[in-house]
């Protein structure tokens, strides 16, 4: 499955870049393709092209602070999730990922 | 990405990694005992003022990660060259900060001087955060037996971080 991914956390910069990592642990595990959007306090790193934002069968925002340029995903469906729950378990949280992205369908 | 950047197993050193610290039971404490580390191995020139610039950024944020790690850093002019203090706590201590904490057993302190610049002090910190995910990593932190196992585990972890934008299966 292709998923871009945008981490952004209040909680600190470090949180961010775990987050990140995280998720793109999780992503690699399960087989799936993925590119994430880090922004954080040094500003936004590894910028997602509209084209990435087109393609993808799935986004996640694990943040909790408010996303960047969200005009980027108008016609999207992006899944919030919080960025600790990928922390925490980052295969769990992109199973719920998955399974919320699903049901919106 | 960030490979012009500090690395962590650049400035790690013998003298800045306590396997056992025994003794310590709260954060204070840690934080004292690893910033002595970097004081002894020539990292500061002012202690009190170093661990008072760590305290000022505890105030805006929780460093403390989850999962038994906590990474306190202070960039300050009392910084000579920069440091990473490594300590492990095999009983754990309470770690609390005004926005949370919990017990910890895993403590990076980092000493980054004044002078370095605002994008590289946060190329360590984010190159740190991302290695402290992989729990592959944590795992040989817990099971060193001296030094070289901790720098092995840092220097392997290190090169397998990658540009964080594509990564395919």
């Amino acid at each position: 499955m292709k998923i871009v991914a945008i981490t952004a956390c209040a909680g600190g910069i470090a949180h961010t870049y775990m987050a990140a990592e995280a998720v793109k642990k999780a992503a690699r595990l399960a087989g799936d393709e993925i590119k994430i959007e880090i922004q954080g306090a040094m500003g936004v790193e590894n910028q997602l092209s509209q084209n990435d934002i087109e393609e993808a069968e799935l986004i996640i925002f694990a943040v909790n602070i408010g996303v960047r340029d969200l005009d980027r995903f108008e016609s999207k469906n992006p899944i919030v999730i919080d960025p600790g729950e990928f922390v925490g378990n980052a295969q769990k949280a992109l199973e719920k990922a998955k399974k919320l992205a699903a049901s919106q369908k | 990405m960030q490979n012009n950047y500090l690395k962590i197993s650049e400035v790690i050193e013998p003298a800045t990694v306590a396997l056992t610290m025994d003794g310590i039971r709260k954060k204070e404490e840690a934080i004292d005992f690893l910033a002595d580390l970097l004081d002894k191995a020539g990292h500061l020139s002012n202690k009190a003022e170093y661990i008072q610039s760590v305290y000022e950024r505890e105030k805006l944020g929780p460093t403390y990660m989850g999962n038994f790690i906590a990474i306190p850093h202070g960039k300050s002019d009392a910084v000579i060259e920069a440091g990473v203090a490594f300590g492990r706590s095999p009983q754990g201590f309470q770690y609390e900060t005004d926005l949370g904490g919990g017990e910890v057993k895993l403590v990076f302190l980092l000493a980054i001087p004044n002078r370095m610049s605002a994008d590289a002090y946060m190329a360590v910190l984010a190159r740190l955060a991302r290695l402290l995910v992989h729990s592959e990593f944590c795992d040989d932190l817990y099971a060193a037996k001296g030094y070289q196992d901790i720098y092995n585990a840092i220097l392997n972890g290190e090169k397998h971080l990658e540009d964080l934008a594509q990564s395919k299966s």
